[in-house]
């Protein structure tokens, strides 16, 4: 407690510069959409030319500049021997406090733009709710490290397991650390980022809005086209076939074009990926024009996720998730910065990986299935809509044509096909003490968890597995909700049971 | 208890024979005003809509011929009906368990579910009553785990003093199991 003396203090004057840089950003992420609407009007309108686009961006600089400034002015940090206050906020004063022992994690990033200056943001991940966590988006790296030395002193000292060596190993990982337990070459991340679900969901976002302009391209580059003589769209009409090869050439190319993109911001994003083994935590650093460092504590650690996306099977790819405690269910979906995810893992490593973060071999379990009437209940009920609108169509259509019945029904069989995947993967396995899930389709997902550290378990009954003597189970993890469809009672009931025997003659406390 | 194995490992056997099956907990039905009350909430909440047309028939320039409001009244009665019917049985699917550990709920009268709750995991508790669940001598219960935002668990159709008592012996239950961590860690 040298150098981080109790009193308030202010960020350093260098760090309003970030903190333009990050609200800008924070700003344009937010009103991402509006931007991509704003863009589009700003595109078709005729009235408003560039030196309206310059005034207007200009202005929103201007005010994020001012409004920094503020910030800056009023945000005030202090640092007491067990905890960290924050006053802050622009209009109404906001103040937090954090005592150390509540921390779970202390994150440390390292924008490109704050590497000049020597400066980090932390973050104090607290369990509960993402809104009260706190950050201090600019200090100086040695008062950085200073306070992270404080807190997992603290922690440390409340967990009864105070390790000097901790203190002393944030340093200088990159020089000198120990090695890495697991890191990931460019060529990993890149097929982790061309796996990785991102770009259906930024597509899914985005598709909507850019259809629109890639619409009106695409005929205007017909026209061109088919003015340059290049191509004979006359020809084209009369061989359909050839068209929908066309069509499925340019769909398959866009696709490959968004998987290359998404391996390069997955190298960017995790560049020289390195997962680090401390004496009571993990510690994972990557990134390169943001260097992050996380890290996960052994004792906080309940759960284990590995997953291999569809695209991640044909090339052999994994990733894993190390969950621990936290209210992280609701913002998982875009950028989930609390999981501490270790990706670009090729088959050869995972149980290499997966072993150091479990602490012991992984073994792969006997697989108990679903019970097939899971399988033959979607059979029947979907084979059972779909022929009956086929047949609708086809006594609907004029002239009863034939071919669309055949595609409903065509589509009928495919269907099928994914259904039967779908609960082939399906699986658990339980020892005594953990218990595994298997799901997924073409790809696979497999979480296990610690039985102890169940919030809460249910057991669910439609009126069609009540008639077999079937129930789903569904299990409330601190990360999210695990949930089993389909087994006979008695095995859900047993399942129950020992989850709930486990949770409850454990002592130890769910966070 | 940890998942990593080198920092909690222990891996007893579960004594398969010795683990308390919940179904052996007794369940306790819902208080016995609490028919009468979803009965009276099903009349205030859906009655307006079959009054709506006899009103408009009232109404003198509203036109709307008297047979056809009093068929529209008749058509809404029926499921107004249905869902007083429903919510009469469900009554009776409805029970609660506390055990030593854990709490347990179940309901539905179709698809059917049983939620257990380990006492351990509670957080927070709270009884709530509404005003015609108050006339009634009611209350629910709600727990909440760490992390959630919304009630995990909500029991409903308590009897005002059971619901209090469960709510004091879980937080009593909360203020223990505190004490003993904190000691814990103290140590």
């Amino acid at each position: 407690m040298t150098e981080v003396g109790a009193f308030w203090k202010a960020l350093p004057i260098s760090a309003v510069g970030a903190l333009y840089i990050n609200g800008v950003q924070r700003f344009v992420r937010e009103n991402l959409i509006v931007f991509f609407g704003a863009g589009t009007g700003f595109a078709v309108s005729d009235s408003l030319g560039w030196r309206e686009f310059g005034l207007g961006a200009g202005l929103v600089l201007l005010t994020g500049l001012l409004v920094a400034l503020i910030y800056h002015r009023r945000f005030r940090y202090r640092v007491d021997e067990d905890s960290l206050r924050v006053r802050k906020g622009l209009f109404e004063q906001q103040e937090l406090k954090v005592r150390f022992e509540r921390v779970q994690n202390v994150g440390f990033s390292q924008p490109i733009y704050l590497r000049p200056l020597g400066l980090v943001r932390v973050t104090l991940e607290t369990p509960g709710a993402a809104q009260t966590e706190v950050s201090l988006p600019g200090i100086a790296s040695e008062e950085a490290r200073t306070l992270r030395d404080m807190i997992s002193g603290a922690v440390g000292r409340q967990t009864g397991a105070a390790d000097s060596q901790d203190a002393e190993s944030g340093r200088h990982e990159r020089q000198t650390g120990p090695p890495a337990a697991f890191s990931a070459s460019a060529a990993d991340l890149f097929k982790y980022g061309m796996t990785s679900n991102q770009i259906w969901i930024l597509l899914a976002i985005f598709g909507a809005p850019a259809s629109n302009w890639v619409e009106s391209r695409v005929s205007s580059w017909v026209e061109q086209l088919s003015a340059s003589g290049l191509l004979d769209m006359e020809l084209l009409r009369g061989a359909p076939l050839l068209l929908a090869l066309l069509v499925g050439l340019l769909i398959v190319s866009f696709a490959l074009l968004l998987m290359a993109l998404s391996g390069l911001l997955a190298i960017v994003r995790f560049h020289d990926y390195r997962l680090l083994r401390e004496t009571d935590r993990f510690k994972s650093r990557f990134g390169l024009l943001d260097v992050r460092e996380k890290s996960l504590k052994l004792t906080k650690l309940h759960a284990i996720e590995i997953v291999q996306t569809a695209v991640g099977r044909l090339l052999g790819q994994w990733h894993a998730i190390g969950h621990q405690a936290g209210a992280a269910q609701l913002d998982q979906a875009m950028n989930d910065d609390r999981r501490f995810l270790i990706p670009g893992i090729d088959g050869d490593r995972l149980e290499e990986v997966v072993r150091t973060l479990r602490g012991g071999v992984w073994d792969a379990p006997d697989w108990e299935g679903i019970h097939p009437r899971f399988r033959s209940m979607l059979w029947s009920r979907i084979s059972l809509m779909l022929v009956a609108s086929a047949l609708i169509v086809w006594f609907m259509l004029p002239a009863h044509l034939v071919w669309p019945t055949l595609v409903i029904l065509g589509l009928n069989l495919l269907i099928l096909g994914i259904v039967h995947l779908h609960w082939r993967r399906w699986g658990y396995a339980i020892d005594g003490q953990r218990m595994r899930i298997r799901s997924g389709l073409i790809g696979q997902k497999i979480v296990e968890f610690d039985l102890a550290r169940c919030q809460q378990a249910g057991i669910r009954i439609s009126p069609y597995q009540r008639r077999h003597k079937l129930a789903s189970l569904s299990i409330r993890l601190p990360h999210g909700e695990q949930s089993i469809p389909y087994l006979p009672q008695a095995v859900a009931d047993q399942i129950l049971n020992i989850l709930l025997y486990r949770t409850e003659s454990s002592a130890e406390d769910g966070l | 208890m940890n998942l990593h194995e080198e920092t909690g490992f222990a891996n007893p056997m579960v004594p398969l024979d010795k683990v308390p099956d919940y179904h052996a907990a007794e369940f306790e039905s819902v208080a016995s005003s609490f028919r009468r009350y979803t009965l009276i909430s099903t009349l205030i909440y859906t009655g307006p809509l079959v009054a709506a047309p006899l009103v408009a028939w009232a109404v003198p320039f509203v036109p709307l011929a008297g047979w056809k409001s009093l068929v529209i009244a008749g058509g809404l009665l029926i499921p107004v009906v249905l869902v007083g019917v429903y919510r009469w049985i469900d009554a009776g699917c409805r029970g609660w368990a506390l055990r030593r550990h854990d709490i347990i709920a179940r309901a539905g009268v179709l698809w059917r579910n049983v939620t257990a709750l380990p006492v351990a995991r509670i957080q927070h508790v709270e009884t709530t009553h509404g005003p015609l669940e108050r006339v009634h001598g009611l209350a629910r219960l709600k727990l909440y785990t760490a992390g959630g935002l919304t009630a995990d668990l909500v029991v409903i159709g308590l009897e005002r003093a059971s619901a209090d008592r469960l709510r004091e012996y879980l937080v009593e239950q909360i203020r223990k199991r505190d004490a003993e961590t904190s000691q814990i860690s103290n140590d």
